[in-house]
């Protein structure tokens, strides 16, 4: 009786697995319609860290929000893969020889998504949007050097600018700089945040902030129609969630990706996890006006008793390239000046040189939570300074109070040294030397938080942004990378890399190394 | 009652024997922590980084690469600082507090309580979250405000055994003789309050442990480098999926610590206890 049982039993699992090696490809059908493609998949689900905070482009200042807008909105002119300015809603430009007046021929066949159609008039009206402190713009040092703008004929349209401005095409790459649709801004007002009406690839369908914003295929758009239909934004702000909802399927991209996760996520199946460059450099701020860090000889020896390949490698899981100028690589026009090579007997050496061999204090002003395992890299930085007898008291700081503290002007600050990053939206050197180590950009005017005052530098920068030829440009902005790294008024860190995670059935996706990534040309392969 | 009897009480509780070896073994760790360390607790080495425990780091390395076991070891030193530091803040002034309005009574004792009573309607830990943000993020301020929040627990048990203490008739015998207030306090009424406040300090250097763990975990209480448990608990909790070592040995430290002062406390209650007495 029980051999029976037993045989029955075989004979089940034999067949069963025989079915199992049987069974057809569920998703094509013999039959199928030859009008439906066979992959009915596309829709698209995103998870960012954080909400859009806007969705005018004219008023967003973060990155999540501009990958939002930029499927929605298009700019006059865009990059491409190697940072060259490519034509976008305009067609062609013509700069006048003293750099004041831009021509720009537009496309004729563009229409935003109310239905106004894209014109010279559009292109004005934008400007002047950007231009009118009415507007609220957060990124208006991306525009303010634009003075008019005047149609010329339907389709041409001139900005005439208030100084030359070498990277004003670049500038115009920029998402905050996007075209809007006139009208929605008649209708809308202060509500086209809600109702944003751009000429992009795709439109806004649905936005329940907090929870997802829906993207829909804009039918009419002039560009290459997109694979996918929809697109659905989820804010996610917790690192492990995302990483959780990625792996089990309920979204498709992640960002942000933790780097100590990126090893054991590579190794997921049906993953497909991206590492790319980022332009944001991380720096620790010097204060160079306080004794004794006015002194050239201590700010290098801060920079040679760091190891920052080792920060890069360990701390940072190996996301990130350790800097070797003032500019990155994919900045027009970087030149590698450094680095500044680990060496703490040669920082001991240059300190005791300055007159402190046994040291000094120092109190070192970081953030937490804001850039790439901030806390930890500040630990580590206390750790090597005090290795060359720097004694290092950390100051943990919230994000906003922070601010607050570095902007303050030289009469009322308080600083040493400071843990910044700094990402500009566009490739060109000017924005980051420029607020950065220009000396009139010292707080509260700009970014030079550390009062850097040389007077050459500033020479250059200027002459690197009011000068139009790209060789002058590059022979300027050379001098000033070499000057500025030899004055060491940072101690000149890492850019950080970027790690995205998608399915890995999904291509064509654009990640842009001003953290952007961008579905326009995405598919799904299966 | 002599430290004789009190001994005599303690030896037969087994549990609170082993507390006090726990105390003890935590005092002499404190003590000696730079002759006990294997190595200098501040020695970064970024590339031996979370390393797992080993022959030569029986503790593994943190997530600088320092040696762990050796962080601990100096991590007593500030847990008992920490709790040496706060209960004198709170005994310091929650007793006299405490006495002077039990004794008293009146107006003094309603002004008294109810300022305690406004002290303690705040969560302790919210509380000296509070002191800390507003007397500036320090190991030295964060054992302040454990100390200040502790003060009305002192103050409410100082109150009512005074309360009972002085009804007793060489008290009121004192005041018949003409002695002072302030004398009989100090001749008559502290001294009977010690048994109290040694259970209770006890007790409460545990709850300070704790405090100020959960305040460094909060970044509130002592700042890096320092090796305070909470703290490293604190910077260790990231890779707590990759290297649990990171955040197990110093948890477990004051796991054991709090374990013991505890066991401890409970059988000084119980020997000190005179209705416990046969």
């Amino acid at each position: 009786m029980l051999k029976k049982w037993i045989l029955v039993l075989s004979l089940v699992l034999v067949l069963g697995l025989l079915a199992g090696c049987d069974e057809p490809a569920p998703d094509v059908p013999d039959d199928a319609d030859p009008d439906v493609p066979a992959d009915v998949r596309d829709t698209l689900i995103v998870a960012q860290g954080t909400d859009v905070e806007d969705l005018d482009p004219h008023g967003i200042a973060s990155t999540p929000a501009a990958i939002v807008t930029e499927h929605i909105f298009d700019t006059l002119v865009t990059h491409d893969d190697d940072f060259n300015i490519v034509p976008r809603l305009a067609t062609d430009w013509e700069i006048s020889d003293d750099g004041l007046e831009y021509i720009f021929e537009l496309r004729d066949d563009v229409v935003f998504t109310d239905g106004t159609p894209f014109n010279a008039e559009v292109v004005k009206f934008n400007i002047e949007r950007l231009l009118d402190p009415e507007t609220q713009v957060l990124l208006r040092s991306y525009i303010n050097m634009a003075d008019t703008a005047e149609v010329i004929d339907e389709h041409t349209v001139k900005i005439n600018l208030k100084y030359p401005h070498a990277p004003f095409l670049s500038r115009l790459t920029a998402a905050s700089n996007a075209m809007v649709s006139p009208a929605a801004v008649e209708q809308y007002g202060e509500d086209l945040s809600r109702n944003p009406i751009g000429t992009g690839a795709y439109m806004l369908s649905d936005w329940v902030p907090g929870t997802e914003l829906v993207l829909e295929r804009n039918p009419d758009y002039w560009g290459p129609a997109p694979e996918i239909s929809t697109i659905i934004f989820r804010p996610v702000p917790e690192d492990s969630t995302r990483l959780a909802m990625l792996e089990a399927g309920d979204v498709d991209v992640i960002v942000r990706v933790p780097p100590l996760e990126y090893d054991r996520l590579s190794g997921v199946d049906g993953l497909n996890v991206v590492m790319a460059p980022s332009t944001r450099a991380i720096y620790v701020g010097i204060n160079v006006t306080v004794d004794p860090l006015d002194d050239v000889r201590v700010r290098q020896a801060l920079n040679h008793a760091i190891d920052k390949e080792e920060i890069v490698e360990v701390i940072l899981s190996g996301a990130g390239r350790p800097l070797d100028s003032p500019l990155l690589p994919e900045m027009f026009p970087y030149r590698q000046v450094g680095p500044y090579e680990f060496d703490p007997e040669k920082a001991r050496e240059l300190l005791a040189e300055a007159g402190y061999p046994d040291g000094f204090d120092l109190t070192f002003h970081h953030p937490e939570g804001r850039y790439l395992m901030d806390r930890r890299i500040a630990e580590a930085i206390q750790g090597y300074l005090g290795d060359v007898g720097v004694n290092v008291t950390l100051e943990t700081m919230e994000w906003a109070a922070y601010l607050a503290f570095i902007r303050k002007p030289i009469e009322e600050t308080e600083t040493n040294i400071f843990l910044l990053g700094w990402g500009p939206w566009i490739f060109d050197g000017d924005q980051m030397l420029y607020p950065m180590f220009l000396s009139e950009q010292a707080p509260p005017a700009g970014s030079n938080y550390g009062f850097y005052e040389n007077p050459l530098v500033d020479e250059y920068l200027i002459e690197g942004t009011s000068t139009t030829d790209p060789d002058e440009r590059t022979a300027a902005y050379g001098s000033a990378q070499e000057l500025i790294w030899e004055d060491a008024p940072w101690i000149f860190l890492h850019s950080e890399e970027q790690i995205v995670a998608m399915n890995d059935a999904l291509g064509g996706v654009r990640i842009l190394p001003i953290e952007q990534v961008l579905f326009h040309e995405a598919y799904w392969t299966r | 009652m002599t430290f004789k009897t009190i001994w005599r009480q303690l030896r037969r509780n087994k549990l609170a024997l082993f507390g006090l070896a726990i105390v003890v073994t935590f005092i002499l760790m404190a003590i000696f922590a730079p002759w006990i360390a294997p190595d200098d607790p501040f020695d970064q080495n970024l590339r031996q980084s979370v390393e797992a425990p080993s022959s030569e780091n029986p503790f593994g390395r943190d997530e600088l690469g320092r040696d762990i076991l050796s962080r601990v070891i100096y991590g007593s030193r500030i847990s008992l600082t920490i709790g040496l530091i706060s209960v004198g803040i709170g005994v310091a002034v929650g007793v006299p507090l405490g006495a002077i309005s039990g004794y008293f009574g009146g107006i003094v004792d309603l002004l008294v309580q109810r300022l305690m009573d406004i002290m303690l309607a705040f969560p302790a830990m919210l509380l000296a979250i509070v002191l800390v943000s507003i007397l500036g993020k320090n190991l030295t301020n964060a054992m302040i405000a454990i100390g200040i929040v502790s003060i009305p627990m002192y103050a409410r048990l100082v109150r009512s055994s005074t309360l009972s203490i002085k009804e007793n008739d060489f008290v009121q015998a004192s005041k018949a003789v003409g002695r002072k207030d302030m004398g009989i306090i100090t001749a008559h009424i502290l001294p009977n309050l010690l048994s109290p406040i040694i259970v209770q300090s006890t007790l409460q250097v545990a709850s300070a442990i704790l405090w100020a763990a959960g305040l460094g975990f909060l970044g509130l209480g002592a700042q890096a480098p320092i090796p305070e448990w909470g703290a490293m608990l604190a910077s260790g909790r990231d890779f707590i999926r990759h290297a649990p070592h990171v955040v197990f040995f110093p948890g477990l430290a004051i796991m054991i610590t709090v374990f013991g002062l505890n066991l401890l406390g409970d059988g000084l209650r119980d020997a000190l206890d005179p209705r416990m007495k046969l």
